[in-house]
C-alpha cells in the first residue's frame, strides 16, 4: 500500500538523481583538461519498485544514483605502459648520442678528428718535399700533437657524458623511489576509500598517471590482485613490478639504491660508476636485464655499452654503442696509428704482427745529427707517439731491440687518455726523424714518406684505412643517433596514438558534456515541476477536502 | 570512436609542431647551406661528405706537391740547358784547337777559356731551389762543386771502366833545348791532383789484381810512357792526378777501383760527397762517417701512391771524368816546354853551327818540336771531343728523361685539376643545400604551418557551450 505523500519522494528522487549528475558532468567539465583524468559517469537506476498488494502491477518509485563510474580501459593503460619503456629508452639514449655526436663533430670541416688527422698527414707531405726545413718538421709535430690533443679532448668529453650518464641515472634511481613511495601511499588510500565496495576514481587516476612516469623511467608493469574473501569481499592488492623484479607490494616498497662498483667493466670507465640494487633486501638490480627498458636502460646503455658486451659477463652486458665503445674506439686508433708510424707495422686482430709496405717506423729513422736519438746512444729510436699515463717518466725513446712482447705490452698501455706526441720533439724538432739512414744527408725524406703509406695501408684497421675508421666512428654514431631519433620520433607517435585511443575512451568531450547537462536540466526542471503539481494536488486535498 | 576535444587539441598540437619541425630542419639547411648538420641528420651522407672531404684535402696538397715539384724541375732544367750549351762551346774551342796548330799565346788563350768553362760549368752545377742544392740528392745542403776552401780528409773511391782508360800520346822534353818525345800513353784521371805523399792509393783491377801506382812527378823522364812501366805498376802524376797505367795491363782491365785519400779541397773541386763513395777521416786518418750516393732519388708524391722523381743528380750530369778531361787539357796546355828560338841557337852554336847552318839546324829542331807537339795536341783534343760527345749525349739523355718527368708533371696536375673539380662537385651535390629547392620547401611548409594554426584555432575553440 502506498504511503501518503510517495509521490513527492519519487518526484524528490528526479531531483537528487539530476543534481548528483550534474555535479559529475561539472567534475567532468572541470576536470577536461587534467591530465590523466578519466571522465566519470553517474550510474542512474530506477530505484526498486513497490508492489500493489491485490497484484496489479508495481509501481516506481523514482530514480537513485547507484555508483559514480569511471569510463577507462584498464588494457590500454598497461599497452602505454610497455611502449612508453621504448620511448623512455630512446628519447634517453638520444639525449646521449646527441651529446657524443657534438663531442665528435666529424662535420665540422676544422676540428674533427678526420680533419686533423688529413691535415697531419699532409704536413707529413711538406715534410717529404722539403725535410731539411725545420719549419715543416715542426709543423709535422705540432700537426701530431693537435691529433693526439684532439683524441685525448673527445675521449675527456666521452669520459664526463659518462659521468653524467652515471649522475643521471642515479636521478633516475631516486625519481623511481619516490614514485614507488606515492604509488603505495595510493594504494592505502585508495584501499581504505573502497572498503565499502565504492571506487576512488580520482585516486586510481592519480595511480595510473605515476606508473606512466614511471613506465617512462624504467619498465614497470601494475596488476590488481584481488585478495577478497566472504568476510571481506574488498581486499584488492596493486602491485609494481619493475624489471621483473617486485617494486611495490600494496603498502610496501622495495627501495632501490645505487652503489659504486667494486670493479670497473671496462679499463677505462671512470671509477666508482653505480651498480643498482635494492639495499634492503642486500639484492642486485640487473641492469643488463635485456628486457630493461625505460630511460634507465637507455642510460646503462649509453655509459656502459662496448658494442660487443663484457668479456666473461655473456649476454648479461650491453652491447650497446655507448661510451666504452668510442673510448675503445678512439684507444684502438690511438695505439694502431702510434705502432703504424713508430714501428712500421700493424698487428691484426689474431695477434699477426704485419710489416706496413713503405713504412720505416719513426724510432728506426735517423735526425739531422744523423742520430736516433737525442743522445746518440745506440739501439734506442725517438719515439713520435709516446705515454702520459702520469706514472713516472714519459718514455721518449724505444729499443731498437725489443721483442714482440715488449712492443706488444707498451702499445697495450697506450689509450685515448695518455697517447701524446713525444715532448723531446716538441722541445727540439730536430730530433724528428727522417732519414732512413744517418747519413743520406738533410732532405732525406724516406721516414716521413713512410707517414704518408700509413695513411693509404688498405689494411691498417679492419675497416680498411685510416681514414675510412675515422669515417667509421662518425658513421656509426651517426646511425646510432639516427636510429634513437627515429625510434624515439616512432615511439612519440606510438604512445600518443595509445594515448588518443585512451582519451577516445577516457576523454572528456564538452558536447557529449553539454547534451547530458540539458538533459539533467530538464530532468531538474520536471521533477520540481512535478514537486509543484503534486504540493498542488496536496494542496487540494489537504485544504479543501478536509474543512 | 569517440572523438574528445582533447584528441582534437592533441592532434592538433602534434600536427603543428610537426610542422615547425619541419620548418626549423628547412630552416637550418637553408642558413647553413648544408643538408646536414650532425651525422645522425643523415649517416649516408655524412660519411660521403667526409669521404669526399678528404679527397679534396689530399688533391690540394697533391697539387701543392705538384708545384714545388715543378719549381724544382725548372731550375734544374735551366741548369741543363747552360750545361749543354757550356759543353758546347767547349767542344768548338777543342775543335779549332784540334785542327789549327797553336801558337803559345793561343795556347793560353784556350786553357783560360777552358778553366773558365769548366767553372761554369761548376757554378751551374750549384744551383739552387729555395737554398737547397738541386743536384746534391738528399744533400741539399752539400754544394756539388765546393764554394770555400775546406781543410776536410776524405777517403775517395774512384771507379773506372775500360772505356775511362784514355790511350793517347805523351809530350815529354827532358831538357830545355832537347828534342821533345812522344810515346804511348794509357792512362786514367782521377778527380784530385794528389800530392807526393799521397796516402793509401790503392788500385785494384776488375780481376782483383792490385797495382802498385808510383808518386811521380809530370817532369820526371818517362813519367807518361806506358810501355816503359813493368806490369802491375803504375805512375800517378801527382800535379794533375793521373794514373798512367802499363801498356801490358791496359788492354786487360775491364774495371778499376781506386781509392785514396784526399786532404784539403779547393773552391771549383767535386765535393766527394755528393760525387763519390767515400768517408769522411778525422786528423789521424780514422773513418768517421761512410758516404754513399746510392738511393738519392728524391721523390715526391704526386696521387695515392704514385710517386715521381723530381731530382737529377750532378754526378751523372757533370760527371767527374769531363771535370778531370778539362782540369787536365788546362795543365797541360800551360805548360807545354816549347824551345825557344834563342835556346836552339845557342845550343846549336855551341855544337860548332854557324850562320845560315845555324839557322837551318834551329829551325828545323823548332819545326819538329812543333809537328811532335801538335801531333800530341791533336790526340788530346779529339779525345777531348770525344769526351764532349759522349757527356752530350748522356746530358741530352738526362734532359729528355727531365722533360717526358716534367711532361707527366704536367699531365698530373690537369688530371688533379680535373679531379679536383670533379671531388667538388660531388661533395656539393652530396652535402649543399639546393637553395632554390629548399626555399620552395620552406614556402610550402610555412603555408602548411599557417593553415594547421588557423584550422586548429577555429576547430579547438567550439563547443555545443557556444550555443546554448
Amino acid at each position: 500500500m502506498k504511503t501518503s505523500f510517495f509521490e513527492f519522494h519519487v518526484a524528490i528522487s528526479g531531483l537528487f538523481t539530476a543534481k548528483s549528475s550534474l555535479s559529475t558532468i561539472s567534475h567532468n567539465v572541470a576536470n577536461a583538461a587534467t591530465q590523466g583524468y578519466s571522465r566519470q559517469r553517474a550510474v542512474v537506476k530506477a530505484s526498486p519498485p513497490l508492489g500493489f498488494n491485490n497484484g496489479r502491477g508495481m509501481v516506481g518509485t523514482g530514480s537513485e544514483v547507484v555508483n559514480i563510474e569511471q569510463v577507462r580501459d584498464l588494457f590500454l593503460d598497461s599497452k602505454y605502459w610497455g611502449e612508453s619503456g621504448v620511448f623512455g629508452e630512446y628519447s634517453a639514449k638520444t639525449a646521449q648520442l646527441t651529446v657524443i655526436e657534438n663531442i665528435f663533430n666529424e662535420m665540422d670541416a676544422e676540428n674533427g678528428l678526420s680533419a686533423t688527422c688529413t691535415s697531419f698527414f699532409e704536413r707529413a707531405s711538406d715534410v717529404v718535399t722539403t725535410a731539411n726545413d725545420t719549419t715543416f718538421r715542426t709543423n709535422l709535430i705540432q700537426a701530431g700533437g693537435s691529433l693526439a690533443q684532439t683524441i685525448k679532448s673527445e675521449a675527456l668529453a666521452l669520459r664526463k657524458q659518462q659521468i653524467d650518464a652515471n649522475n643521471e641515472i642515479s636521478i633516475v634511481v631516486a625519481e623511481i623511489n619516490s614514485l614507488g613511495i606515492q604509488i603505495a601511499s595510493l594504494n592505502k588510500q585508495i584501499a581504505t576509500f573502497e572498503m565499502d565496495g565504492s571506487k576512488a576514481n580520482d585516486l586510481r587516476d592519480e595511480r595510473t598517471r605515476i606508473m606512466d612516469k614511471l613506465s617512462k623511467l624504467v619498465n614497470a608493469e601494475a596488476v590488481e590482485r584481488d585478495y577478497g574473501t566472504p568476510m571481506n569481499p574488498n581486499d584488492k592488492r596493486y602491485v609494481v613490478m619493475i624489471n621483473g623484479y617486485d617494486f611495490v607490494s600494496n603498502y610496501e616498497m622495495n627501495e632501490l639504491g645505487v652503489r659504486e662498483r667494486a670493479q670497473k667493466l671496462n679499463d677505462l670507465d671512470e671509477e666508482g660508476l653505480f651498480d643498482v640494487w635494492f639495499p634492503n633486501l642486500d639484492m642486485s638490480f640487473n641492469i643488463f636485464h635485456p628486457n630493461l627498458k625505460g630511460q634507465l636502460r637507455g642510460l646503462v646503455d649509453a655509459r656502459d655499452g662496448t658494442g660487443t658486451g663484457f668479456a666473461g659477463l655473456g649476454p648479461q652486458a650491453s652491447n650497446y654503442k655507448g661510451m666504452p665503445y668510442y673510448m675503445a674506439k678512439l684507444s684502438s686508433f690511438a695505439r694502431t696509428v702510434a705502432r703504424a708510424i713508430d714501428l712500421g707495422d700493424s698487428v691484426d686482430t689474431l695477434g699477426n704482427v704485419k710489416k706496413l709496405t713503405g713504412v720505416i717506423g719513426h724510432v728506426n729513422g735517423f735526425n739531422l745529427e744523423g742520430n736516433g736519438n737525442e743522445t746518440g746512444a745506440p739501439d734506442e729510436g725517438t719515439l713520435f707517439f709516446t705515454i702520459d699515463d702520469g706514472t713516472g717518466p714519459v718514455p721518449e725513446t724505444f729499443s731498437l731491440t725489443a721483442s714482440d712482447q715488449d712492443k706488444q705490452d707498451f702499445y697495450d698501455r697506450m689509450n685515448c687518455f695518455n697517447f701524446i706526441v713525444n715532448p723531446a720533439l716538441d722541445r727540439q724538432p730536430a730530433l724528428l726523424n727522417c732519414a732512413p739512414d744517418p747519413l743520406q744527408g738533410e732532405s732525406a725524406y724516406a721516414v716521413a714518406r713512410g707517414f704518408g703509406y700509413v695513411s693509404s695501408d688498405n689494411s691498417l684497421f679492419r675497416e680498411g684505412k685510416l681514414q675510412d675508421y675515422v669515417a667509421g666512428i662518425s658513421s656509426e654514431m651517426g646511425i646510432d643517433a639516427y636510429q634513437a631519433k627515429k625510434f624515439e620520433a616512432s615511439y612519440g607517435d606510438v604512445l600518443s596514438e595509445i594515448e588518443n585511443q585512451r582519451i577516445a575512451v577516457a576523454g572528456v568531450d564538452m558536447n557529449e558534456e553539454m547534451v547530458n547537462m540539458i538533459q539533467n536540466q530538464q530532468l531538474y526542471q520536471a521533477s520540481a515541476k512535478l514537486v509543484n503539481v503534486i504540493n498542488t494536488i496536496y494542496g487540494t486535498l489537504i485544504n479543501n477536502l478536509g474543512a | 570512436m569517440r572523438v574528445t576535444n582533447s584528441m582534437l587539441s592533441n592532434t592538433m598540437l602534434l600536427n603543428i609542431n610537426r610542422n615547425m619541425g619541419g620548418i626549423n630542419r628547412l630552416y637550418n639547411q637553408i642558413s647553413t647551406a648544408k643538408k646536414i648538420q650532425v651525422p645522425s641528420d643523415d649517416p649516408i651522407t655524412s660519411a660521403r661528405a667526409l669521404k669526399f672531404r678528404s679527397n679534396v684535402s689530399d688533391n690540394a696538397q697533391y697539387q701543392r706537391n705538384v708545384s714545388q715539384g715543378m719549381a724544382w724541375m725548372n731550375v734544374t732544367e735551366g741548369a741543363y740547358n747552360n750545361v749543354i750549351d757550356i759543353i758546347k762551346s767547349i767542344k768548338d774551342r777543342c775543335l779549332e784547337a784540334a785542327n789549327g796548330t797553336l801558337e803559345a799565346a793561343d795556347r793560353q788563350a784556350v786553357a783560360a777559356q777552358l778553366a773558365q768553362l769548366a767553372k761554369q760549368l761548376g757554378t751551374e752545377m750549384n744551383v739552387s731551389y729555395a737554398g737547397r742544392y738541386v743536384f746534391s740528392g738528399f744533400r741539399t745542403n752539400e754544394p756539388p762543386m765546393f764554394d770555400v776552401q775546406t781543410d776536410k780528409s776524405y777517403r775517395v773511391t774512384q771507379d773506372f771502366g775500360a772505356y775511362d782508360i784514355e790511350r793517347t800520346r805523351f809530350y815529354q822534353k827532358l831538357s830545355a833545348d832537347g828534342v821533345p818525345e812522344t810515346g804511348r800513353t794509357d792512362m786514367i784521371k782521377l778527380a784530385y791532383s794528389l800530392p807526393s805523399q799521397a796516402q793509401n792509393l790503392i788500385l785494384v783491377d776488375g780481376a782483383g789484381n792490385t797495382i802498385t801506382a808510383t808518386p811521380t812527378s809530370a817532369s820526371a823522364p818517362d813519367a807518361y810512357d806506358s810501355e816503359s812501366l813493368a806490369s802491375g805498376s803504375a805512375n800517378l802524376i801527382t800535379e794533375t792526378g793521373e794514373i798512367v797505367l802499363s801498356s801490358l795491363d791496359s788492354p786487360n782491365i775491364t774495371s778499376l777501383s781506386v781509392t785514396y785519400d784526399k786532404t784539403g779541397f779547393m773552391p771549383g773541386e767535386p765535393n766527394p760527397i755528393v760525387y763519390f763513395k767515400c768517408s769522411e777521416l778525422d786528423s789521424l786518418g780514422a773513418v768517421i762517417k761512410t758516404y754513399n750516393m746510392d738511393g738519392h732519388d728524391i721523390m715526391y708524391e704526386f696521387s695515392a701512391n704514385t710517386d715521381l722523381k723530381i731530382n737529377s743528380l750532378g754526378y751523372s750530369t757533370f760527371t767527374d771524368k769531363l771535370y778531370a778531361e778539362l782540369r787536365n787539357l788546362g795543365l797541360l796546355m800551360e805548360n807545354i816546354p816549347l824551345s825557344s828560338q834563342r835556346q836552339l841557337q845557342d845550343k846549336y852554336r855551341a855544337l860548332g853551327y854557324a850562320g845560315a847552318e845555324l839557322e837551318d839546324a834551329a829551325n828545323r829542331q823548332m819545326a819538329e818540336e812543333k809537328a811532335v807537339l801538335s801531333t800530341v795536341l791533336h790526340d788530346r783534343f779529339n779525345n777531348m771531343l770525344s769526351v764532349c760527345d759522349s757527356h752530350l749525349a748522356i746530358i741530352s739523355r738526362e734532359h729528355t728523361d727531365l722533360g717526358a718527368r716534367m711532361n707527366r708533371l704536367e699531365l698530373v696536375l690537369t688530371r688533379l685539376e680535373q679531379d679536383e673539380s670533379s671531388y667538388k662537385e660531388l661533395m656539393s651535390d652530396n652535402e649543399d643545400v639546393d637553395m632554390m629547392e629548399a626555399i620552395m620547401l620552406k614556402s610550402s611548409a610555412e603555408a602548411a604551418y599557417q593553415a594547421s594554426l588557423k584550422a586548429g584555432a577555429n576547430i579547438v575553440q567550439m563547443t555545443l557551450s557556444n550555443f546554448i
